[in-house]
C-alpha cells in the first residue's frame, strides 16, 4: 500500500485527516511542519504530499519547490485556508501542483484526488463520484435519511413510507 | 443647484417687502420671511437657507442673541448670517462678529452690494458643505476598506478549525454508525435486566433517537459557516481579484444552489435562463457576492411577508441579452420596498434590518461592484403591494453555446431533474 504525507501545523487537521482517511487504499503519515516533512521524505516512500501554505517558519511553497527537485515523482496536492491568488499561481508555475484546496474542504474530495494521484482512480471516476455525491447531499436535503439504508437486526433492509 | 436661499428674520413686513424687491427678477435667487424668533430653528430646518438676513432691533430680544442661539445648534454651525442694521458703530459690529455673524449690511444696502454679499456668502457655504460631503464619503470608504481588511482576516483564522470541525463532525457520524450497527446487533444482550438500569440511568435510548439528528443539523452549521466565510473572503478583496470571462447563467445556478437554505423554507424559485450561455468580463467574485445579497434580500422580503400574510413566495431569476447587455433580473414578491425606504436602500449604513442583522452595506457595495466595477447599472423597479424586480444591467462580451464546462452545479441540476 501507498504512503501519503500531510504537512500541517495545525495537530487537529492531521488528526482529523487520520480519523477520516482510516479506510482509505493508502497509509497515512503526518508531519507538523516543513522540516519534520523533509526528514519523513528522506526516510520514507512517500508517494504524495499533501501541504498547508502557510506554517511557521517555510510555507508549503518552500517544501513543495525543494521536494520537486529531490522527490519530481511525488505528487504535490495544497490545501490552504490562506489562498490568495499569488499563491496558487505559484504553486502551480513553480511547483507544478496536482491539485489546489482551498479550507475547508470536504475531505471526501480530497481522498478522490489522491486517489486519483495514486493512479488508484481516474478523473472521470472521480467526477462521477462528485457528482454523485453532490445528488446525494442534494437528495438528503431534500429527503432527510434517503440516503441512509436502515436495517433491522436480522440485517433486513427497513423501507418506510 | 446653486440656488441662493434668503431667509430674513425681522419683525418688520415692510423691510421684507423693500428687501424682496430689490432681489426681485435675480435668477436662482429664493426669498424668505419670518418675524417669529421663537420659531426660527423649525422655519431653518424647512425653508434650509443658504444665507441668512439677521435684523439688529427686535421687539423682545437682539439680533446678536438670536443669532448666538442659531450658533449654539451643531447643525447650523456654518449657516452664513449677515447682520442688518442702521448702526455703524464699531463696537455693535465687532460684537455681531463675535457673536457668530459673517458679515454685516447697514440699511439700506444698494441692489448690487446686497446681491454680492448674498452670493457670496451662499457658494461658500454651498462648496463647505459639497467638501465635508466628500470627506465623509471618503471616510466611509475607509472604514468599509478596514471592514474588508478585517474580514479577510477573521475568514482565514476561521476556515482552519472550520476544516477538522467539519472532517470530524463526518467522523461522528460515521462512528455513531458503527457503534449503532454494534448496539443493534447487541439488542438482545441490552434487554437483559443487568443491563437495562444502566441504560436507563444513562439516557441510552434518547441519546441513540437523537445522535443522527444532532449530528445532521451541526453538519448543516458547518456549511452554513463555511458559505458564509466564503462570501466574507469575496466580500474582502474588491480591488485584488483579476477580471476575467464569467458565465453568468452558470454563476446563477451555483448561486442559487448555494444559497438555497436561505429561500427554501419561504418560497419557490424559478430560473429563467437564456438557452446559450452568457459571457461578461468581470470579477466574478464581486458579481457573486451581488448576486447573493440580491437572493437573500428577497427571500427575506417573502419571509417577513409570508409569515404576515401567509401568501406562496415566489422569487424568479432570469438572464436576458438586449442590445448588447447582459439584464439579469431577480424578482420577488415580498410586497415591494415601502416608498419612504426607496430613496435611501443604495445609502451606506441605510438597513430595514434590526441591531445585528443588517449593516447597510449590501446594497451599496453591489451598486459600487456593478457601476465602478463593470460599467454597468443596478437598479430596482416595485410592483405597488406586490414586489420588487432587481436589475443588474451588464456589458455583454459574448454568447457560447452550453458546453460540459459549465461547471458541476448545472451537472446536478440536470442529472436531479433527470433521476
Amino acid at each position: 500500500m501507498k504512503t501519503v504525507l500531510f504537512v500541517d501545523d495545525e495537530e487537529h487537521i492531521l488528526q482529523a485527516f487520520q480519523r477520516a482517511f482510516r479506510n482509505e487504499p493508502f497509509r497515512v503519515k503526518i508531519a507538523a511542519g516543513v522540516e519534520q516533512a523533509r526528514e519523513i521524505l528522506a526516510n520514507h516512500d512517500i508517494s504524495v504530499i499533501i501541504s498547508d501554505y502557510l506554517m511557521p517558519g517555510k510555507t508549503g511553497i518552500d517544501l513543495f519547490a525543494r521536494s520537486l527537485q529531490e522527490f519530481p515523482q511525488i505528487k504535490r496536492i495544497m490545501v490552504s485556508g490562506h489562498a490568495g491568488k499569488e499563491v496558487v499561481v505559484n504553486a502551480l508555475n513553480n511547483c507544478d501542483i496536482f491539485r489546489f484546496f482551498e479550507k475547508p474542504c470536504d475531505e471526501r474530495e480530497l481522498a478522490l484526488a489522491i486517489r486519483f494521484a495514486l493512479g488508484i482512480s481516474d478523473q472521470d471516476a472521480e467526477q462521477q463520484t462528485k457528482i454523485r455525491s453532490l445528488i446525494l447531499e442534494e437528495l438528503e436535503r431534500e429527503e432527510p435519511g434517503i440516503s441512509e439504508i436502515e436495517r433491522d437486526s436480522d440485517g433486513t433492509i427497513i423501507v418506510r413510507d | 443647484m446653486n440656488e441662493v436661499r434668503v431667509l430674513l428674520v425681522d419683525d418688520q413686513a415692510i423691510v421684507a417687502a423693500a428687501l424682496k424687491q430689490s432681489l426681485e427678477g435675480e435668477e436662482n435667487i429664493v426669498f424668505s420671511y419670518t418675524d417669529s424668533v421663537a420659531t426660527l430653528h423649525e422655519t431653518i430646518r424647512s425653508f434650509q437657507p443658504t444665507v441668512i438676513l439677521q435684523d439688529l432691533v427686535l421687539p423682545n430680544t437682539t439680533g446678536i442673541e438670536v443669532i448666538k442661539e442659531i450658533r449654539a445648534v451643531a447643525e447650523f454651525r456654518d449657516l452664513p448670517i449677515i447682520l442688518l442694521s442702521t448702526n455703524e458703530d464699531a463696537r455693535t459690529k465687532y460684537a455681531a462678529f463675535m457673536a457668530g455673524a459673517n458679515d454685516y449690511v447697514v440699511k439700506f444696502p444698494e441692489r448690487f452690494e446686497l446681491l454680492g454679499r448674498l452670493k457670496y456668502h451662499s457658494s461658500a457655504y454651498l462648496n463647505l458643505n459639497e467638501r465635508e460631503r466628500i470627506e465623509r464619503q471618503l471616510a466611509q470608504k475607509s472604514r468599509l476598506e478596514s471592514l474588508g481588511n478585517l474580514s479577510a482576516g477573521i475568514a482565514h483564522e476561521i476556515n482552519t478549525p472550520l476544516q477538522y470541525v467539519g472532517s470530524n463532525i463526518n467522523f461522528f457520524k460515521e462512528a455513531f454508525e458503527a457503534m449503532e450497527r454494534v448496539l443493534q446487533a447487541v439488542e438482545p444482550i441490552l434487554k437483559q435486566a443487568e443491563y437495562q438500569a444502566l441504560i436507563k440511568e444513562s439516557d441510552v435510548e434518547f441519546l441513540r433517537s437523537e445522535m443522527p439528528d444532532a449530528i445532521r443539523q451541526t453538519s448543516e452549521g458547518v456549511q452554513q459557516i463555511s458559505t458564509i466565510v466564503r462570501a466574507m473572503k469575496v466580500f474582502s478583496h474588491p480591488g485584488t481579484e483579476q477580471k476575467g470571462s464569467v458565465h453568468i447563467n452558470a454563476l446563477l445556478r451555483d448561486i442559487v444552489t448555494v444559497t438555497r437554505n436561505e429561500w427554501k423554507d419561504y418560497s419557490q424559485l424559478q430560473l429563467s435562463l437564456t438557452p446559450e450561455e452568457i459571457i461578461v468580463f468581470g470579477f466574478s467574485g464581486g458579481l457573486s457576492q451581488v448576486i447573493l445579497n440580491l437572493i437573500v434580500n428577497a427571500s427575506h422580503a417573502i419571509a417577513d411577508r409570508v409569515k404576515a400574510h401567509g401568501i406562496k413566495g415566489e422569487i424568479v431569476i432570469s438572464s436576458r441579452v438586449e442590445a448588447g447587455y447582459v439584464f439579469i433580473d431577480i424578482s420577488d414578491n415580498g410586497g415591494g420596498i415601502p416608498i419612504e425606504h426607496r430613496a435611501k436602500i443604495f445609502d451606506p449604513f441605510f438597513t430595514t434590518k434590526g441591531v445585528g442583522k443588517g449593516t447597510g452595506q449590501g446594497l451599496t457595495i453591489a451598486r459600487s461592484i456593478v457601476s465602478d466595477g463593470h460599467g454597468g447599472k443596478l437598479d430596482f423597479s416595485v410592483r405597488e403591494g406586490e414586489g420588487t424586480t432587481f436589475t443588474i444591467q451588464l456589458p455583454l462580451l459574448q454568447t457560447a453555446p452550453v458546453t460540459s464546462l459549465d461547471g458541476v452545479a448545472s451537472y446536478v441540476e440536470q442529472a436531479v431533474i433527470g433521476a
